[in-house]
């Protein structure tokens, strides 16, 4: 901040050079050079005057400096010869005001001021309205305020003459005095930095002093220490991060005292430093480092050294890492340091021809040198390739050696690389050998083996495949591998190098037999390091040893004991000291449908039945059977287990030596069993008895195999437990083995109970004879299905009941109703109207609900009318019925009943009308009824009336069952005609009273019989009358409307028009009402209003029509032009102010050209609504809607709104808008995508107002439409889309 | 032919007509007028031509009223009138205001273009009355063209009568009759 003073100072200058002589009198008061320094003046401002103005200094923002710093003051000129730095403070307890000072470049002259300030802790202030602070404590004899001296410790002027004023803030006359002090600043005038950086000397211009400022100020001040310097590093990328000052001390290695001139700090650094890194020293703060005067040093930029690289090299990463282990052989050597590095034998980079004064590869425990290669880039990262392959499972070492240096000659610390190379070959079977009992083969490995190729797991079954050859001559034929044990006998853990391959042999073998064993797959045996053993690593052959032989077997006759003999003799033991013995073999038995079932083996002696010695090569089993064999059965004798039977050369028998099959001699009868259960219940009728031999059997008498005629006679077949009728029955024969059928001839009744019985003696073939004796007696199933016994109708024809021959159910599971959809009753209506019957429910005949098992069933009926007694009907089953008796025996198609004749419980009724009730009676035309009865009738009484008309004309004609009253015209309109029936009687004197039919007649002159007359009924009445069509006469008439009676007289004259007039207008007095009906059909209605004229023309298609004007109920706003001008159409009108409408209806006879009726309207009625109805000559409505003239709610200006729905099909409504005062025609056109016109909507003037027409596509193409109005000039379109 | 078709092919003459019709102030008498119903020797009440004579050129337009003379109230008529057919030519019968109710009368027009008009007329009843109240009134106008020279007559049939509300006959004592002379 002090650089800005040196400007102002140039400021000043050039006030001096423009204001050299503002005045020539003299405003300092002591005049001084720097040969005064140091300089120091305590200047009475009570006695000086006020020769300088400094209230008026600018404070920026805030205005002049107006407080007071207009009093005494004393000014000192300075003269410089030459530029200095220089302090000027009056901080000094001789100071006792409150003083400003202020720095001018000409005398007397107060705008040369280059900079003031008020206290020591205030801003130093500037013409530019810049400022400097350092808030400096100062040190007076102001006591209350002691700051308010000043302190500018370092001033850099240039050589010139300076005006210092020190001023009085208190005013004029001063209030005290101030003690000012000049001199060189304290500065530094230079550094120097050792070579390791840890000792920096600083050179001051002058003994500097540390502790407090007080302590300073009043000479008590002490030498630096360290916390008066501020030390700070940047690493700049560089390894130090870190700098400490540990001490500081003299020029001579002294402690500090204060007053030096030469202080050497030292410092240390926990990171050594790489080179690059930026240390700053400087003052802790202005309060740190002063001058004797107490002056502070404002170095507080401090100086900036840039440290030297004093870090050895060192390793940075290599690859293999150290103490790695499992290292291809093949891999090279990466080695990167922490910075480039050399060869300090040479001081050159290092390369293959001086490598190995840096490095050295050997085998570490060898120590056998392995020659290398060498490449690196940039001496950072080096590539070492050794020259062979490196030998598995090795333990390599690099060594980097000291000779490696930085290239600032930092050394390298010796160090090493160590790692271990991989084992990369597969492992091998060294040996294999037989187990001295067959028991199992011994492999030997190279290595330890594994399962898994991670060095894990023990050997299994799963890895260890074998071959076996039985050779020549050799009596085992297989062998199994049954588990794998270590060479001790227990479970593979993995690592194993040698195992046992357990096995298990099918039977003795002779000696000859070999085994070799190899791994399953390439996946199967690992070794330690992951490499698989090949499956083409086979053991060598081993042989199995030869056991005791089977050489003979003999069986005795009697089944009782069987010789074995053995190729050796054979022992209990290994050790030979124990006989075989009975436990060492185990026996079964093939039954073979035989007889004896078990076998047990009672002792074993030697062929002489003695005892057993050891050693014997013949031994006898002696054994039991629980029956007598047969001759089918075989035994078979085996060792218990590979275990129990040795050889005399102590090789055992295998467990899976299997000694026979031997074949036993038949010492059994034939065994016959037969196939009935004495007491079975529910036996077929045509079951068949069997009795089944398991050998041909033979009469023991004439020892001849049977016959069949020699079994018929001993066999008995009766009912009722041997006491009833012989049964017929047959027999059938067939042998090997023996099975006699007998069967019933004509199968058993049901539900009878049979008796049998077989008795004989016979014996096979071998003569083993018995006595048969079979015999049972059982119960044949009940097989017929339930049937209806009888059956009763009610009086009434309402149920009828069947009764069954034994209980019935819905299941053949004797459960279960029955239902009524399972039976069907075929109605015969002979004549009669009661020709459909239907089952309602089925009950027991007590009401209550079948539940079944009911033998009586209540089947309750319903008729499509009441039964007269002509009817007949049967009931009926058909196939699948679930009719069942207890049984299952389930109901056939079949007819239940006979023919059931109905009962007469009809009365008589009327059945059919020939004229419905509903229908108009044609007034001017004779009308015959007929009223058709249910049945004959015997007799009836009737009468005709009319509730208007005093009396109806007719004539009857009466047949059996129907009576024709013919009702002759006329009628009167508008009339009722009531034929009524008070009494009717059958030919059963069953009879029916109150029997009525009423017949509408129709209004005179409503043709269409639509009830009503309007503009149709007067169109039909203008083109008949024109077509001279009497058909269509009304008149003349007699009595009043509506109640005329028609008698036309064949011609058209005033009566028929009176006629119709009158009915017209009786019509709408008494039915005229305000339509309301907002359908729209067609086109709206072509209409103009032109002042109170309303103009609506019809279109030539139009016939006739109905034009309603609704209005407030009071007075007739319209009138109707005169319409006589115009005779093509005939108008009926009608006003009907009370209620608030008129009405016009119209027919035309001159059908195609246009036409145009003037309706007058009073202009000030408001919303007058129409309501039209406009048909064609075939009578169809081709207009139909409503408007609103003279409303007082119109648009306001020309619309067409979107098409709703849109997309549509097959039709979607426009609506649009016509606003008053529209000028033309309105024209509602609608085009295709290209452009042609495809439909005319609206063409024609419309009244203003909004309206709504239907669009009906429907020959049309689907796609894009375009609606497009026209009213006037002014034209609207809208997109329609058609979807089909 | 019947007057549709009649007037299908004069109704540009008919609107004439019509026009001339509504723009003229009504027709005032003067009882000495030799044309006026009380020197007609007619007694009343009575049906008649007015003007009874009308002279007039070839191919001209003219009208002829049918009038009351003195009626009773009635709701209907049937004008039966014979003119020279191959001498003049019906265009067209405009009901005057004898049927007149608040609502326009009802007219069927029938002309056999042989010499016989058969003129309908009914008075449709409003809120007022079902007839009118009588007197001497225009019942109808009947538009003529002459298509041929020479005089011919015009009479009321035997057909001609009257109809009050309850549908019963309106006296009618005697028929005037018209003479039409063509140039």
């Amino acid at each position: 901040m002090w650089n800005k003073l040196l400007s102002f100072n140039q400021i000043g200058v050039l006030y001096l050079f423009l204001f050299p002589v503002l005045g020539f009198s003299q405003c300092f008061d002591t005049e001084i050079t720097e040969a005064d320094f140091p300089y120091s003046h305590l200047a009475d401002l009570t006695t000086e005057d006020d020769d300088w103005d400094q209230s008026m200094f600018p404070y920026p923002g805030e205005g002049a400096h107006e407080n007071g710093a207009n009093g005494a003051d004393y000014t000192y000129k300075l003269t410089l010869s030459q530029p200095a730095v220089i302090y000027v403070t009056t901080c000094d307890e001789l100071t006792n005001i409150d003083v400003q000072i202020g720095i001018y470049t000409a005398d007397c002259d107060e705008t040369s001021w280059v900079f003031f300030q008020d206290d020591s802790n205030t801003p130093i202030y500037y013409p530019d309205e810049t400022n400097e602070s350092f808030d400096f404590s100062c040190i007076s004899g102001f006591e209350s305020a002691p700051q308010y001296a000043n302190m500018l410790p370092n001033i850099e002027w240039d050589a010139g003459t300076y005006y210092i004023v020190v001023d009085d803030r208190a005013g004029t006359p001063g209030t005290g005095s101030v003690k000012t002090w000049m001199g060189y600043s304290l500065l530094v005038d230079s550094t120097s930095t050792s070579g390791d950086s840890e000792e920096v000397n600083y050179y001051f211009s002058e003994g500097v002093f540390g502790g407090e400022y007080s302590d300073v100020y009043y000479g008590n001040g002490i030498g630096l220490e360290t916390g008066d310097y501020s030390v700070e590093i940047n690493p700049n990328g560089g390894n130090a991060d870190e700098a400490n000052l540990t001490s500081l001390e003299s020029a001579t290695g002294g402690a500090l005292a204060g007053g030096e001139e030469t202080v050497v700090l030292n410092l240390e650094y926990p990171n050594t430093p790489s080179g690059g890194e930026i240390l700053t020293v400087g003052p802790a703060s202005v309060f740190s480092i002063f001058n004797s005067v107490g002056v502070p040093l404002l170095d507080v930029d401090g100086i900036s050294i840039s440290l030297i690289d004093l870090l050895a090299p060192t390793i940075d990463f290599t690859d293999p890492e150290n103490n790695s282990t499992d290292i291809s052989t093949v891999s090279n050597i990466s080695i990167a340091f922490t910075e480039a590095v050399q060869n300090s034998i040479d001081a050159a980079n290092i390369t293959y021809a001086n490598a190995t004064d840096c490095f050295i590869l050997e085998e570490a425990v060898s120590g056998e040198i392995l020659a290398f290669d060498i490449m690196s880039s940039d001496q950072i990262g080096f590539e070492i390739t050794p020259d062979v392959q490196l030998p598995e499972l090795t333990a390599i070492k690099l060594s980097m050696l000291s000779t490696i240096e930085d290239v600032n000659n930092n050394g390298f610390q010796f160090d090493t690389l160590r790692f271990l190379t991989a084992d990369e070959s597969p492992p091998q079977i060294d040996s294999s050998a037989m187990s001295s009992i067959n028991d199992y083969v011994s492999l030997t490995f190279n290595e330890g083996v594994f399962s898994n190729n991670n060095g894990s797991g023990g050997l299994t079954l799963d890895d260890i495949n074998y071959t076996f050859n039985a050779n020549e001559g050799g009596t085992c034929d297989s062998i199994s591998l049954t588990g794998i044990t270590s060479n001790g006998g227990g479970a593979l853990v993995g690592g194993e190098s040698t195992i046992h391959a357990l096995i298990s042999l099918s039977a003795a073998p002779s000696g000859v037999e070999t085994i070799t064993l190899f791994p399953v797959d390439n996946a199967s045996i690992f070794d330690a390091a992951g490499n698989s053993m090949n499956t083409g690593e086979i053991s060598d052959e081993v042989t199995l040893l030869a056991s005791a032989l089977l050489i003979s077997t003999d069986l005795a006759d009697s089944n009782v004991y069987v010789d074995l003999g053995f190729s050796v003799g054979i022992y209990g033991n290994a050790y030979l000291s124990l006989a075989v013995y009975l436990e060492a073999f185990e026996s079964s038995i093939e039954t073979n449908s035989g007889t004896a079932t078990t076998l047990t083996l009672t002792s074993l002696t030697n062929l002489e039945n003695n005892a057993l010695t050891g050693g014997e090569d013949s031994v006898r089993i002696h054994m039991v059977f629980n029956e007598l064999p047969s001759g089918v059965e075989t035994i078979t004798l085996s060792p218990t287990t590979d275990f129990s039977i040795y050889s005399i050369s102590r090789v055992p028998i295998p467990n899976g030596q299997i000694y026979g099959p031997i074949d036993l001699y038949d010492e059994h009868p034939p065994v016959g069993v037969d196939d009935v259960d004495d007491g079975e219940t529910n036996v077929s009728e045509m079951d068949t008895i069997t009795i089944s031999f398991n050998e041909n059997i033979y009469f023991r008498v004439t020892g001849n195999q049977v016959t069949l005629g020699e079994l018929s006679p001993l066999i008995t077949l009766k009912y009722d437990n041997n006491s009833g009728a012989d049964i017929p029955f047959l027999i059938d024969l067939i042998n090997d083995p023996p099975i006699i059928s007998i069967y019933p001839a004509v199968g058993y009744d049901s539900e009878s109970i049979v008796y049998y019985n077989f008795t004989a003696v016979m014996q096979d073939v071998n003569k083993n004879d018995d006595t048969y004796n079979f015999n049972a007696t059982f119960t044949v199933r009940d097989y017929l299905a339930p049937r209806v016994e009888f059956d009763t109708l009610a009086f009434d024809n309402s149920y009828l009941d069947l009764i069954f021959d034994e209980e019935i159910y819905g299941t053949d599971q004797e459960t279960g109703a029955i239902q009524e959809t399972e039976i069907q009753i075929e109605l015969f209506n002979n004549g009669s109207i009661t020709d459909t019957v239907m089952i309602t429910s089925l009950t027991r005949t007590d009401s209550n609900f079948l539940i079944g098992g009911e033998q009586s069933v209540r089947v309750n009926l319903e008729y499509n009318s009441t039964p007269s007694g002509d009817e007949t009907m049967v009931v009926t089953v058909n196939n699948g019925v679930s009719i069942y008796d207890d049984s299952g025996n389930q109901m056939a198609a079949q007819a239940l009943t006979d023919t059931i004749q109905l009962n007469d419980i009809l009365p008589p009724s009327i059945e059919m009308i020939s004229v419905p009730i509903d229908s108009f009676i044609r007034l001017m035309e004779d009308i015959p009824i007929t009223f058709s009865f249910n049945e004959k009738i015997d007799s009836l009484e009737f009468t005709v009336t009319a509730s208007v008309a005093d009396s109806v004309k007719f004539d009857s004609t009466k047949s059996d069952s129907a009576i024709e009253i013919v009702l002759e015209a006329p009628f009167t309109s508008f009339d009722s005609i009531t034929v009524y029936f008070s009494y009717i009687e059958d030919e059963d004197s069953l009879s029916t009273v109150d029997i009525s039919y009423t017949y509408v007649t129709p209004l005179l002159g409503d043709y269409n019989l639509d009830s009503t007359i309007s503009f149709i009924d007067l169109d039909t009445l203008v083109s008949r009358w024109d077509a001279n069509d009497l058909n269509f006469e009304l008149g003349p008439v007699t009595g009043v409307a509506p109640h005329f009676v028609s008698t036309p007289n064949s011609v058209f004259d005033i009566d028929d028009g009176m006629a119709f007039v009158q009915m017209w207008s009786w019509y709408q007095k008494t039915y005229g009402e305000i339509i309301r009906d907002t359908v729209v059909v067609g086109r709206p209605l072509n209409i103009i209003q032109h002042g109170d004229n309303l103009f609506i023309m019809m279109d030539d298609s139009i016939s006739s029509g109905q034009i309603q004007f609704v209005y407030d109920p009071g007075e007739t706003p319209i009138q109707f032009g005169s319409l006589s001008y115009d005779d093509s159409k005939i108008t009926l009108t009608n006003h009907r102010p009370e209620k608030g409408y008129s009405i016009l209806e119209f027919a035309r006879s001159t059908v195609g050209v246009k036409d145009t009726f003037l309706i007058k309207i009073e202009k000030h009625i408001q919303d007058i609504e129409i309501y039209y109805q406009l048909m064609d000559e075939r009578k169809r409505i081709v207009q139909k809607g409503t408007i609103n003239a003279n409303s007082s709610q119109l648009p306001s200006k020309v619309a067409l709104y979107p098409a709703y729905p849109n997309p549509f099909n097959p039709v979607t409504t426009l609506s649009f808008d016509v606003p008053e005062n529209t000028q033309g025609p309105v024209l509602l056109n609608l085009f295709d995508i290209t452009g042609r016109k495809v439909e005319t909507l609206i063409n024609g003037s419309l009244l203003p107002g909004t309206y709504k027409i239907k669009w009906f596509p429907s020959q049309m193409a689907s796609g894009l439409y375009f609606a497009k109005l026209n009213v006037g000039h002014i034209t609207k379109t809208q997109k329609i889309i058609f979807l089909k | 032919m019947s007057i549709f078709n009649l007037l299908r092919v004069r109704i540009p003459v008919l609107v004439l007509c019509s026009f001339i019709f509504f723009t003229c102030d009504d027709a005032t008498y003067d009882l000495d007028n030799p044309n006026d119903p009380e020197n007609m020797d007619l007694e009343p009440p009575a049906l008649f031509f007015h003007p009874s004579e009308i002279d007039t050129k070839l191919d001209s337009s003219f009208s002829m009223q049918l009038y009351g003379l003195k009626l009773k109230p009635a709701a209907a008529a049937h004008l039966d009138i014979r003119y020279e057919y191959g001498s003049v030519q019906i265009d067209s019968v405009v009901a005057d205001t004898f049927f007149q109710s608040l609502n326009d009368p009802f007219q069927i027009v029938d002309d056999d273009s042989s010499g016989t008009l058969d003129y309908f007329i009914y008075l449709l009843p409003d809120t007022v009355a079902e007839m009118n109240e009588g007197g001497t009134w225009s019942l109808a106008t009947v538009y003529f063209t002459a298509i041929s020279t020479g005089g011919s007559e015009l009479l009321f049939g035997e057909n001609t009568k009257l109809r009050d509300a309850n549908n019963d006959s309106v006296a009618v004592k005697s028929f005037g009759s018209g003479f039409i002379n063509v140039e």
